[in-house]
């Protein structure tokens, strides 16, 4: 429960009117540019408006066109494939790359500050930079392939590989961030479990699996979260790197909307699509929700 | 107070290779935009450039929207970090320590805001703007970063973890609610300031999605849109390319790296829970 801090001699309607004067304003453009656009997509949703002219009421239709559109089945198998490399590695890598640097020696800052400054650099010019990097021509990924003997790869522009390709360039920017998080969480483990399972005879394995791992079980669930909000709406990355291409093979649903309502500029069914991604991201929160209540551990 | 000088390890040999792989992707970014095309596009890569080519940078700033780019994003960064900081401390504060008739409900329909996702708001609020005759002009750029949820969030999570004595006292003075806010609980926020700055200039900063939506007009773009529409037209001219990314980046890194320790801290305070 918060404290209060009651002013003085304030009556009901006073404290009323000081409260909403401190919470209001930004409390009033939060809910107008995000509740109110929010119904409205809804209405959208069930028109064929295309952003010119009046709009029908086409009821359900949009609704079901997702339901059999090849191409939205597709954009959500790509999307469901990212989140399934994506997510998981992000666990295992931050969670690796915060116990190697969990370690008070020389340079430590400096590590600690190279892991994280991919985070600023934009998706828009990390896309664009990869394309120069993951060049089967003449890129810097290849070469060293080349030089560790083995086949030059097509990456970004393989339907087989972009999608692959895409994830390990959006772990680079993001895992920084993830680790911070995993590195803070670190220093909450309590000294005396650890000392305990020394003591015991645990090797740092064992430990590491049977104390550490438990212990970070609440910032586990963040991250997972989190990272799985960041897959579903990955879009400037993909966006520069590949354009949904080659042949449709990076294309998400979160780019699908884009590339509906923009150049086509079906609205209505880009705000149909909008709402299935809102429906998977609820999905989502519901379950981490319910996990979180189990461990007995609140984030909030 | 004399430093200790932190021990070597072993882990040096594992640090020093994941640190080069963070780094060296951004260091062939800087060289390569120093590179004439010949040698960008030669195999093998080089990491050095053989002879220093400013080519990219001039054609970027005399062929290209890029000066524009620049002021419009400067200004909607400075629109967006100003107003979040000035309007998300002030609610942050009044959900945390005012009690007011509707502030549970508030709160909550803040919380529930927070769950939106951009895709769904994306159309909506485009065609809001066009009704209003603002897509196309700066406006409709920086209006969408004047305040957020996780602003709000953010700010009263740390007004809640301060001591409470202290403004309980200036209040039993005499301090008024706006005094004791601007004058006692603000300067202890520092950090969360700090934090909630950082986060919302590299978000703002670095946002694509709502320019390349809502701007057409090539004056009117930030750094972001104008260089992802710079790839199209300019398909090949890897040099202004690179430049420009390196123009997108680097004023932001360097504000990054003066902020980075209390960014850190601060960040990893707020989401990691504490005790257990």
């Amino acid at each position: 429960m918060p404290l209060v801090h009651t002013p003085s001699g304030g009556t009901r309607t006073r404290r009323a009117l000081t409260g909403w004067a401190f919470a209001g304003p930004a409390t009033v453009l939060v809910g107008t540019l995000s509740l109110l656009p929010a119904g409205w997509s809804f209405m959208f949703s069930r028109t064929d408006w295309n952003g010119f002219g009046p709009w029908d009421d086409i009821g359900w239709d949009n609704y079901a066109w997702l339901a059999r559109n090849p191409g939205v089945h597709e954009a959500a198998g790509h999307t469901l494939v990212f989140a399934a490399m994506f997510v998981p590695a992000s666990v295992l890598l931050g969670m690796g790359m915060a116990v190697a640097l969990d370690r008070r020696i020389r340079f430590i800052g400096f590590y600690r500050m190279c892991v994280i400054v991919p985070f600023v650099v934009s998706g828009t010019v990390t896309g664009l930079l990869s394309t120069i990097l993951f060049d089967p021509g003449f890129g810097r990924v290849n070469a060293l392939l080349g030089r560790a003997g083995l086949p030059a790869q097509q990456f970004l522009r393989s339907p087989d590989q972009a999608m692959a390709t895409l994830c390990v360039i959006a772990l680079w920017a993001e895992i920084g961030f993830t680790s911070m998080i995993y590195l803070a969480a670190l220093q909450d483990v309590p000294r005396r479990l650890l000392e305990a399972a020394a003591l015991d005879g645990a090797g740092r394995w064992r430990t590491f699996w049977y104390i550490t791992v438990p212990e970070l079980r609440a910032v586990t669930v963040f991250v997972v979260f989190w990272q799985t909000l960041t897959a579903v709406q990955l879009f400037d990355l993909i966006h520069t790197a590949t354009g949904g291409g080659p042949s449709g093979a990076t294309t998400t649903l979160a780019y699908l909307l884009y590339d509906t309502a923009f150049p086509r500029m079906h609205y209505g069914r880009a705000a149909a699509l909008s709402y299935l991604i809102f429906a998977m991201t609820l999905l989502l929160a519901l379950v981490v929700v319910i996990r979180m209540r189990r461990t007995g551990k609140d984030i909030l | 107070m004399a430093r200790r000088r932190l021990p070597f390890s072993r882990r040096h040999l594992l640090l020093m290779p994941l640190a080069l792989l963070f780094v060296l992707p951004i260091l062939q970014l800087v060289s390569s935009s120093f590179m004439s095309t010949d040698e960008i596009t030669r195999s093998p890569p080089k990491l050095v450039p053989g002879r220093l080519d400013l080519g990219g940078y001039q054609r970027l700033f005399t062929e290209t929207g890029i000066v524009h780019w620049f002021a419009n994003t400067v200004l909607v960064s400075t629109v967006a970090v100003v107003s979040h900081l000035v309007l998300c401390s002030l609610a942050g504060y009044g959900f945390a320590r005012l009690s007011f008739t509707g502030r549970a409900p508030a709160f909550v329909l803040v919380l529930l805001t927070s769950m939106i996702p951009p895709q769904l708001l994306l159309i909506p609020t485009y065609v809001m703007f066009a009704r209003a005759g603002l897509t196309d002009t700066l406006a409709a750029a920086f209006l969408p970063w004047t305040a957020s949820a996780f602003g709000i969030f953010l700010m009263r999570q740390f007004f809640l973890s301060l001591p409470v004595e202290l403004e309980e006292s200036a209040a039993l003075d005499g301090c008024g609610t706006l005094r004791t806010f601007v004058y006692i609980a603000l300067p202890l926020a520092r950090p969360a300031l700090v934090t909630l700055a950082v986060l919302t200039l590299i978000s703002s900063w670095n946002d694509l999605l709502w320019p390349l939506v809502a701007i057409d007009a090539d004056t009117h773009r930030t750094l972001q849109s104008g260089l992802a529409g710079f790839r199209g037209i300019h398909h090949t001219q890897w040099p202004e390319l690179m430049a420009g990314n390196v123009v997108a980046t680097a004023p932001l890194l360097a504000i990054f790296l003066l902020a980075q320790r209390q960014f850190v801290a601060t960040v990893t305070g707020t989401v990691a829970p504490h005790g257990s």
